[in-house]
């Protein structure tokens, strides 16, 4: 594009449907700063159409923002630049420091998507908030009715009438059954029970995988053998299909897809084999339940059993995936394109 | 000038080379390209009149200058088939904003932006909004009104209330 052209003309008027486009695609922390450029940006960044489109392209987005497992909370953003992953700030995001300075009270229960992280307060179950680090906003939920253990949270949109809504379920404690409520954000409203599901799907449900993905405008939790899904248009839960792995696995997105990562480590049973493998599925057409098995990961650990300890998955500008092994201090960066197909 | 045609087809529009037809774009500054129509319903407003057979005599395409419509079927070369750029390909064609900064650069890529949008077509459309996001992620506010050539409508007060809601985000 070095050609000479005539560059002293006017900056032509880009209509706002066009920067809607662009602004999607930039990193959260640099539409904090664009929100001051004017008040059509401002209140552009502001909309609820925007947080919609920007989720969609978020997976793109080589950002990625991490919760350390260790006490005080302190939340750090990173930018990741196809080499290193670094720290975009020196100060940390948002120190959690909730009710009582006393964060230790807290489990992070996760992802709950649109930017929200969900914290659970330890002492009343059934307490909790979301939080949304980049935006610094808390929002306290209502006690939630439902009684049982563990507690899964999870946020969408019902497209009908472009509500938030949070399911909020457990598994009961007296039925075998899981029990549900909503809670839509903006109204007055409180907890909705809603239909349950009986027998409860999940074996031995455990808190470490309380964590859900939010992909395909529904929420989606595993239990390592069968994915659950909730549908916030019609309130229901589902059972969604895969292949039969054989093996345990975790749910992460992909370039905006459910994804599904299998750990072989197991069948590896030379414990001192220092190489394990994964296989990534995605979920290419959600509607007709397509999974394609798109990487195979080969990669040298002294943990074996790493990916059965992996507790949390982030894959981020398409190609790059976090993993975070809980509890021993493996974080890795994997480029997908580095492994094969 | 880079077209499709190849033969020195009649300007007639409505031609045919072997099987494949020809169609006729004129630019807004009276340009002509001929483009073979397989490549050119990239663009879903043209494969919307080829439909309708609206596409049999000259398509006048307003608002592009030559100069962009070459760029735009230079585009559509490279994707002729399948049609879906694949992670490398879109890096190269990025590759060529890298120096967006430049004003000529800056103006030929807003030019494709709104031929990609007249014309929609989706997949340049999202390949230039993601070379102007890359180009601006790292600019200040007072940069952006610059780029865009915007003028603040916040007073002093309100900006500064702004900026403090989220101030780690103006911090290096």
């Amino acid at each position: 594009m070095g050609r000479a052209s005539c560059s002293k003309r006017p900056i032509p008027f880009i209509p706002i449907e066009i920067i809607n486009l662009i602004l999607v695609r930039v990193p959260a922390r640099s539409l904090l700063r664009f929100r001051c450029v004017c008040k059509d940006w401002c209140n552009l960044i502001d909309s609820f159409w925007f947080v919609r489109n920007q989720v969609s392209i978020a997976s793109q987005q080589p950002q990625v923002v991490l919760a350390p497992n260790n006490f005080p909370l302190s939340y750090k953003s990173f930018t990741f630049n196809g080499n290193v992953l670094k720290e975009s700030s020196r100060f940390p995001i948002l120190e959690f420091s909730y009710r009582n300075n006393n964060c230790l009270d807290y489990i992070h229960a996760g992802e709950v998507g649109f930017g929200f992280t969900c914290f659970q307060y330890r002492y009343r179950p059934g307490e909790a908030c979301l939080f949304n680090p980049l935006r610094r906003q808390v929002l306290v939920l209502p006690m939630a009715t439902c009684i049982g253990q563990p507690h899964w949270y999870g946020m969408g949109i019902d497209s009908t009438t472009n509500a938030y809504k949070i399911v909020h379920f457990v598994s009961s404690v007296d039925t075998d059954s899981l029990a549900a409520e909503i809670y839509t954000l903006g109204a007055k409203s409180s907890w909705r029970q809603i239909s349950s599901i009986s027998p409860f799907p999940f074996q031995s449900p455990s808190i470490d995988h309380i964590t859900g993905v939010s992909a395909h405008e529904d929420m989606h939790w595993t239990d390592q053998c069968k994915i659950i899904s909730f549908d916030f248009e019609k309130e229901e839960f589902k059972l969604t299909p895969h292949p039969d792995f054989g093996k345990s696995f975790l749910l992460t997105t992909l370039r905006g897809s459910l994804a599904a990562v299998v750990s072989f480590s197991e069948t590896q049973a030379e414990i001192w084999d220092s190489e394990i493998q994964a296989e990534i599925w995605v979920m290419t057409d959600y509607e007709k339940k397509i999974w394609v098995k798109e990487y195979k990961i080969s990669m040298n650990t002294d943990h074996p059993k790493f990916w059965d300890y992996a507790c949390s998955i982030v894959a981020f500008s398409s190609h790059w995936i976090f993993v975070d092994g809980m509890g021993h201090d493996h974080k890795f960066l994997l480029d997908l394109f580095e492994t094969t197909r | 000038m880079s077209t499709a045609a190849t033969a020195d087809a009649s300007s007639s529009g409505d031609t045919t080379e072997g099987s494949v037809r020809l169609l006729t774009l004129q630019s807004e500054d009276g340009e002509v390209f001929e483009v073979k129509e397989t490549i050119a319903t990239q663009s879903v407003t043209i494969k919307g009149m080829v439909d309708d057979d609206c596409a049999t005599s000259t398509i006048p395409v307003c608002n592009v200058t030559g100069r962009t419509l070459a760029m735009v079927i230079e585009w559509w070369n490279k994707h002729e088939i399948g049609a879906v750029s694949n992670e490398k390909e879109l890096k190269e064609w990025e590759s060529q904003f890298d120096t967006i900064d430049d004003k000529s650069d800056r103006d030929d890529v807003y030019d494709l932006l709104m031929a990609a949008n007249y014309l929609n077509i989706p997949t340049l459309l999202d390949c230039c909004t993601s070379a102007v996001a890359e180009a601006i992620k790292g600019k200040s506010t007072d940069e952006m009104r610059e780029f865009f050539d915007i003028k603040s409508d916040f007073d002093e007060k309100e900006e500064d209330a702004l900026r403090k809601e989220n101030q780690w985000a103006f911090e290096n």
